[in-house]
């Protein structure tokens, strides 16, 4: 824009118009706060969840097969001491039950473990 | 439009998120000058300021032409300025004329050194339309060709309305020329 005359209150108004629309002219200390990265949807995450659901969900079909269900005394199937057993009684199908439990518990702390924590997460 | 600029546009315009930024930090005085000068107040302009830079990454897909960013953005921010001019004065219930002809009693931020003070009181006395026009005209970036297409009217009529915002202006100022010479 150029000056509209030689007068100087006029040229003082034109350089200071002029700067007051430039690079640097808002106030010191205010930013314009760039928007957050849109969060990545955890497909990885998800597909973990559901193929560790599945195979516990077929090996506590295949197992609950197993049991004698009509004189089945449910306090005990479902007691602290049979969760420990499968893992000391880690045999040829017992891996597999204890890998999938593992990995059951690992899959539902990663889907449930809000952001903020997740330095939590890593240390798991 | 300066080559840098074109292709920080152009990288902004494939997603380039720091391309953009570079964008923002070197329009924010004027999107910033515009919003207050519309607005009067530096609450607003800073919160006005953040909504268009909002606005400008979620259309820029949307520009043609990488050379036309400075008009583009100003549009986006006189629009944006305007929708909250309009919604302030619905909520005040004044009329239409009123509130395009009435000072201002601007607020503005402690950073400001004394003649940006003096200068942004004078131009608020200016009507709505002179202070967006007085704010555009002075942005190197624009053409008085693309200063009539981001306030939707034919360019002699900038140079008009331009000529009277200055003498205005000067009228205003003449009376505290030694504050600001001094």
């Amino acid at each position: 824009m150029n000056s509209w005359g030689n007068d100087l209150l006029e040229e003082k108004i034109d350089t200071m118009l002029a700067s007051s629309v430039s690079r640097g002219s808002e106030p010191s200390g205010f930013r314009v706060k760039f928007m957050p990265r849109r969060p990545v949807f955890p497909w990885l995450t998800v597909v973990f969840v559901l193929s560790t659901a599945l195979i516990l969900a077929f090996l506590m079909a295949y197992w609950l097969q197993k049991q004698d269900l009509t004189g089945i005394d449910y306090s005990s199937v479902f007691s602290v001491e049979r969760v420990f057993n499968l893992f000391s009684e880690i045999g040829s199908g017992g891996i597999i039950s204890a890998l999938a439990v593992i990995l059951g518990l690992g899959g539902a702390i990663m889907a449930f473990l809000p952001e903020k924590k997740r330095p939590l997460r890593h240390m798991l | 439009m300066s080559e840098t600029t074109s292709r920080l546009v152009q990288a902004a315009m494939k997603g380039n998120r720091d391309s953009y930024g570079i964008l923002v930090r070197n329009y924010t005085g004027f999107v910033y000058s515009l919003a207050l000068r519309m607005t009067g107040d530096h609450h607003t302009a800073e919160d006005l300021c953040q909504e268009t830079f909002l606005k400008g990454w979620l259309k820029l897909k949307k520009l043609e032409e990488p050379a036309a960013f400075p008009g583009w953005l100003a549009t986006i921010a006189r629009r944006t300025c305007l929708n909250a001019v309009e919604k302030r004065n619905r909520k005040m219930e004044i009329g239409e004329e009123e509130a395009l002809l009435g000072n201002l009693n601007p607020t503005l931020p402690a950073s400001y050194d004394p003649s940006r003070v003096i200068l942004e009181e004078a131009v608020a006395q200016l009507s709505l339309r002179d202070r967006q026009l007085i704010t555009l005209c002075y942005f190197q970036e624009l053409s008085s060709e693309e200063v009539a297409e981001v306030m939707d009217i034919p360019a002699g009529t900038v140079r008009v309305y331009l000529h009277r915002a200055r003498t205005q202006l000067k009228e205003i100022l003449k009376e505290r020329e030694n504050e600001l010479l001094g």
